[in-house]
C-alpha cells in the first residue's frame, strides 16, 4: 500500500502575474457574505475595495488587477455555495493602493485596531478550503481562545502552500502571527512546523510528523492540548487555527497596509511535477494550468484542496480564491471511481482509523441515513481524515457516507429545536 | 451535454489500490503451488475436482445473481476463489455429483441467500464442505477416494494419529502432501503462500497468528489424546501444524472477510478459539478430519458478538 506521505519541498514560489477576465466571488472563506461596492462599468485600481460588510466577521474583498468591472453576477463558488461575483478586467499595472501602515509594537496597539485592520485587509483564514472555518472565526463577543495554532505545515499529502510561505518570509509569519494573537486575544501561541522547518520558527511549537494525518487540525490539536472532538468539558474555541499564509497575510496588512489580493497554490498533475504559484485571487484554474503547460480535458478530474479532502471542481474556468490551497489535475486515465456496493468486512478502515471508530459498522449505518446507530458507532468522533475511503477493499465511498450522515444529523438537531 | 465535462466526484480523490477482485486473485495465485503438488499426487483426479469446483461455484454465482436480478459479479473472483479453497478441501476421486452439490451449496446456501459477498455470516467454502461431508462420509473420506491410485498407500495423516502409527508418518511428506487426504494438503506451501498475503496485508494476520497460536495450545495440552490408549509414542508439534488443513484454515478459512471479526482483540480471540476449537475437535470428534473446518465454522456464529470487544474512540475515553 502506497504511504501517504508529506513530500519534502522542491522549488520556489514562482509568480504568475495573471491578466484578463478575473471572476471574484462575494463569499469567501472565513468571512460572511458580501456587499459589491462597486458597479458595472467602474473603473477600479489594484487594491481598491470592491466587496464589504458591516459585520466583524467579514473580511472585505480587493481587486487584484487595474481595470475595469465588467459584470456583477452569480456563480456556484468551489466550495459549493451560490454567492455573487464581481468580474473584473483588467491588468497587474500600478501600485497598490495601500493603507496607512501601522508601526506600533503589538502590545502597544488595541486589539480592536488590529481587528478593524484585518478586516478591511480582507484578512481571513485563507487555505484548507473551507474545511477549517469552524476552528476559526471572529466572533468578538465569545471568550477568547486560549491557543492561536498557526499551521504552518501542510494538512495533506501533494500540498505544500503552507510550508513554502514558510520558507520564504518565516520573519512576516512570526510578526504576523503575533499581530492576530493580538486581534484573537489568545493566550498562547504555538506554531505546527513540519519536521525539517522547526529552525524557522521560535517559541512554542509542535511538530508535524512526515506521515498523513499528522498535519490535520484535529491530530495536532489533539497532541497539542490531549482533547479530541469528543473529550469531556473541550470548549469549541479551544484553539483558534490559522494557517501561514493568513499570518503572513495579517503582517502586510498592518505593517505595510496590503490587502490581500493573491493566493499561493500547489498546482500539479497527478503522478507529474507540482509547483507554486502566487496568483491574483479570481483567476481562472485553467489559466493557473495553462502556465504549467497543461490543460482539463473531457473525463479528467480537476480537484482543489488536496487528494483526501478536497472538492472536485465542474468548471475548468472556476476562479482561484483565499481558500484554495491546491489545484490538481488527474488525467482520465487516473480518475478512481467509487463503486456502490456492499461492504466486506475486511477490516483495513478500522485499522486505520486515526480516532479509533468502527468504521466498518458505522458507514454501514451511515449509507442508510441511520444515523442514532451510527452516533453509537462514534460517528461523532471522526474527523474526516479520509484514510478509511482510501483503504477500502470494496472502494466504497466511505467520505461521503459520514458526510452525508453528520449533515442529516445537523438536519435533524434543528427540526428538533424548532419543534 | 458539454463536450468537455470534467468528472466530479467526492474526495478522497486517491485509493490505495486495494480490491475485492485484487484479493481474490493474489490468494488464488499463492494457492496455486499447492493445488499444482496436489495434482501431481494425485494425478488427473484432482485436476478434475479442481476444475469442476472452480466452474460449478462460478455458475451458481452467475445463476443465483441473475435470479435475484443482481449485477453478475464474477469478475471479482470469489466465486473462484471459494470454488478453488473448497476442491483443495475435498481428496481427489470424490464423485462428480458431490463436487457440484458442495459448490452449490457453498454459494447459494453459504452465500448468496444472504445478499452475497460481505452478508454472509459464515464462511461460504466451509458450508459447502460440512454439507457434504455430513451428508456422504463414505464418499467424502480420502482414504475411500483415493483407494484406486496404485503409487499412494496408508493412511491419511490424521487417520495415522488417530490409529497410533506415529512412525509411518515423515515430516517431508507431511509438509509436502505426499499422502493421503485432501488436494490441498502441501501444507508447507500453503503456509508460504499464507504468509505472502500476509505480508502485503490482505488477509487479517491477527486472526492467522491466533488460529495457529490456538494449535499449537491445544497441541501441547491434550494433543496426545488423539493416539489410542495405551500408545506410548509422541506426536511432533510439527506434524499437528501440517496436518489437516491446518496452515489452509490459518490463512485461507478463518480470515475470511466476512465471516470473521474486525477489531483488534476481537480478531485475536476470534483466531485463538477458532485453533483450540479444531483441535479440540480433531482431537475428541467424530468428524476429526474436519476439525479446523468445524472449529471455524463455530467460532464464526460468535463473531458479530466479539466485534463488539473494541477499543473506545479516541476522546471518548
Amino acid at each position: 500500500m502506497k504511504r501517504l506521505t508529506y513530500k519534502t519541498l522542491v522549488s520556489e514560489i514562482q509568480e504568475l502575474p495573471g491578466a484578463g477576465r478575473l471572476v471574484l466571488p462575494l463569499l469567501q472563506i472565513g468571512s460572511a457574505p458580501l456587499e459589491a461596492c462597486v458597479g458595472v462599468g467602474d473603473e477600479v485600481q489594484r487594491g481598491q475595495c470592491i466587496g464589504r460588510a458591516d459585520t466583524p466577521e467579514s473580511a472585505f474583498l480587493h481587486s487584484p488587477l487595474a481595470g475595469k468591472v465588467s459584470a456583477l453576477s452569480h456563480a456556484v463558488t468551489h466550495e459549493g455555495t451560490s454567492a455573487g461575483t464581481v468580474e473584473i478586467e483588467g491588468d497587474a499595472a500600478g501600485e497598490v493602493e495601500a493603507m496607512q501602515p501601522i508601526q506600533q509594537d503589538a502590545a502597544e496597539l488595541s486589539a480592536e485596531t488590529v481587528q478593524v485592520r484585518l478586516r478591511e485587509a480582507g484578512v481571513s483564514p485563507l487555505g484548507g478550503n473551507g474545511k477549517n472555518v469552524e476552528y476559526a472565526s471572529l466572533q468578538p463577543d465569545e471568550e477568547p481562545p486560549e491557543i492561536l495554532m498557526v499551521l504552518c505545515a501542510d494538512e495533506e499529502p501533494l500540498l505544500q502552500t503552507q510550508r513554502h510561505v514558510l520558507r520564504e518570509a518565516p520573519e512576516k509569519v512570526i510578526e504576523g502571527a503575533t499581530l492576530f494573537q493580538k486581534a484573537v486575544g489568545a493566550k498562547r501561541l504555538v506554531f505546527a512546523v513540519s519536521g525539517d522547518q522547526t529552525n524557522l520558527v521560535s517559541g512554542e511549537t509542535v511538530g508535524v510528523e512526515k506521515r498523513y494525518p499528522s498535519g490535520h487540525p484535529e491530530i495536532l490539536m489533539a497532541r497539542m492540548t490531549g482533547r479530541y472532538r469528543l473529550t469531556e468539558g473541550r470548549p469549541r474555541k479551544d484553539v483558534y487555527l490559522i494557517n501561514a499564509e493568513t499570518a503572513m497575510a495579517a503582517c502586510r496588512a498592518v505593517r505595510e497596509g496590503l490587502p490581500v489580493l493573491e493566493k499561493t497554490v500547489t498546482v500539479g498533475q497527478e503522478g507529474g511535477l507540482s509547483v507554486v504559484v502566487r496568483v491574483p485571487l479570481g483567476t481562472p484554474f485553467s489559466q493557473v494550468f495553462e502556465s504549467m503547460g497543461l490543460k482539463a480535458e473531457g473525463g479528467d478530474r480537476l480537484f482543489t484542496g488536496g487528494p483526501l479532502r478536497g472538492v472536485a471542481q465542474f468548471d475548468p474556468e472556476g476562479p482561484v480564491t483565499k481558500g484554495t490551497d491546491g489545484l490538481f489535475l488527474q488525467k482520465g486515465r487516473g480518475v478512481f471511481c467509487y463503486e456502490d456496493v456492499a461492504c466486506i468486512g475486511c477490516g483495513q478502515c478500522v485499522k486505520v482509523c486515526p480516532m479509533k471508530i468502527p468504521v466498518n459498522m458505522m458507514t454501514r449505518n451511515c449509507e442508510f441515513g441511520r444515523i442514532d446507530e451510527a452516533l453509537d458507532y462514534d460517528l461523532d468522533a471522526c474527523i474526516e481524515c479520509g484514510l478509511c475511503a482510501y483503504v477500502c477493499t470494496s472502494r466504497r465511498p466511505l467520505l461521503q457516507y459520514i458526510q452525508f450522515a453528520k449533515k442529516e444529523q445537523q438536519k435533524a438537531e434543528l427540526a428538533r429545536q424548532s419543534a | 451535454m458539454k463536450e468537455n465535462v470534467l468528472t466530479v466526484s467526492v474526495a478522497p480523490f486517491w485509493h490505495s489500490g486495494a480490491g475485492i477482485a485484487r484479493n481474490s486473485y493474489i490468494s488464488m495465485a499463492v494457492l496455486l503451488p499447492a493445488a499444482v503438488v496436489g495434482v501431481m499426487h494425485y494425478r488427473v483426479g484432482a485436476l478434475a475436482v479442481l476444475g469442476l469446483c472452480i466452474g460449478s461455484c462460478m455458475l451458481a454465482e452467475a445463476l443465483m445473481q441473475k435470479i435475484m436480478g443482481r449485477p453478475v459479479t464474477l469478475g471479482d473472483g470469489s466465486a473462484a476463489l471459494t470454488g478453488m479453497l473448497l476442491a483443495l478441501l475435498l481428496p481427489a476421486g470424490v464423485p462428480w455429483w458431490l463436487v457440484v452439490v458442495g459448490s452449490f451449496s457453498a454459494i447459494i446456501v453459504g452465500k448468496q441467500i444472504y445478499g452475497g459477498i460481505g452478508s454472509h455470516p459464515l464462511n461460504a467454502t466451509i458450508v459447502g464442505w460440512v454439507m457434504i461431508r455430513i451428508s456422504w462420509g463414505v464418499q467424502m473420506d480420502a482414504d475411500v477416494a483415493l483407494a484406486n491410485l496404485p503409487n499412494l498407500s496408508g493412511l491419511s495423516a490424521l487417520a495415522a494419529l488417530r490409529g497410533g502409527y506415529v512412525d509411518a508418518l515423515s515430516l517431508k511428506d507431511v509438509w509436502m502432501g505426499n499422502l493421503v487426504g485432501p488436494i490441498g494438503s502441501a501444507s508447507l506451501l500453503v503456509l508460504i503462500g499464507g504468509l505472502v498475503l500476509l505480508a502485503l496485508r490482505i488477509i487479517k494476520w491477527e486472526v492467522s497468528l491466533g488460529f495457529l497460536g490456538g494449535v499449537l495450545l491445544g497441541c501441547v495440552l491434550f494433543g496426545s489424546n488423539m493416539l489410542p490408549e495405551g500408545s506410548d509414542a509422541s506426536i511432533h508439534p510439527l506434524v499437528m501444524l501440517f496436518s489437516g488443513n491446518v496452515m489452509l484454515g490459518a490463512f485461507f478459512l478463518a480470515p475470511d472477510t466476512t465471516s470473521s471479526p474486525s477489531q483488534p482483540i476481537a480478531m485475536w480471540i476470534y483466531g485463538f478459539a477458532a485453533g483450540l476449537l479444531a483441535m479440540l475437535v480433531r482431537v475428541y470428534g467424530n468428524y476429526y478430519d474436519g476439525g479446523v473446518v468445524f472449529g471455524i465454522l463455530l467460532v464464526s456464529l460468535a463473531s458479530p458478538l466479539l466485534d463488539k470487544i473494541r477499543p473506545k474512540a479516541r476522546g471518548r475515553e
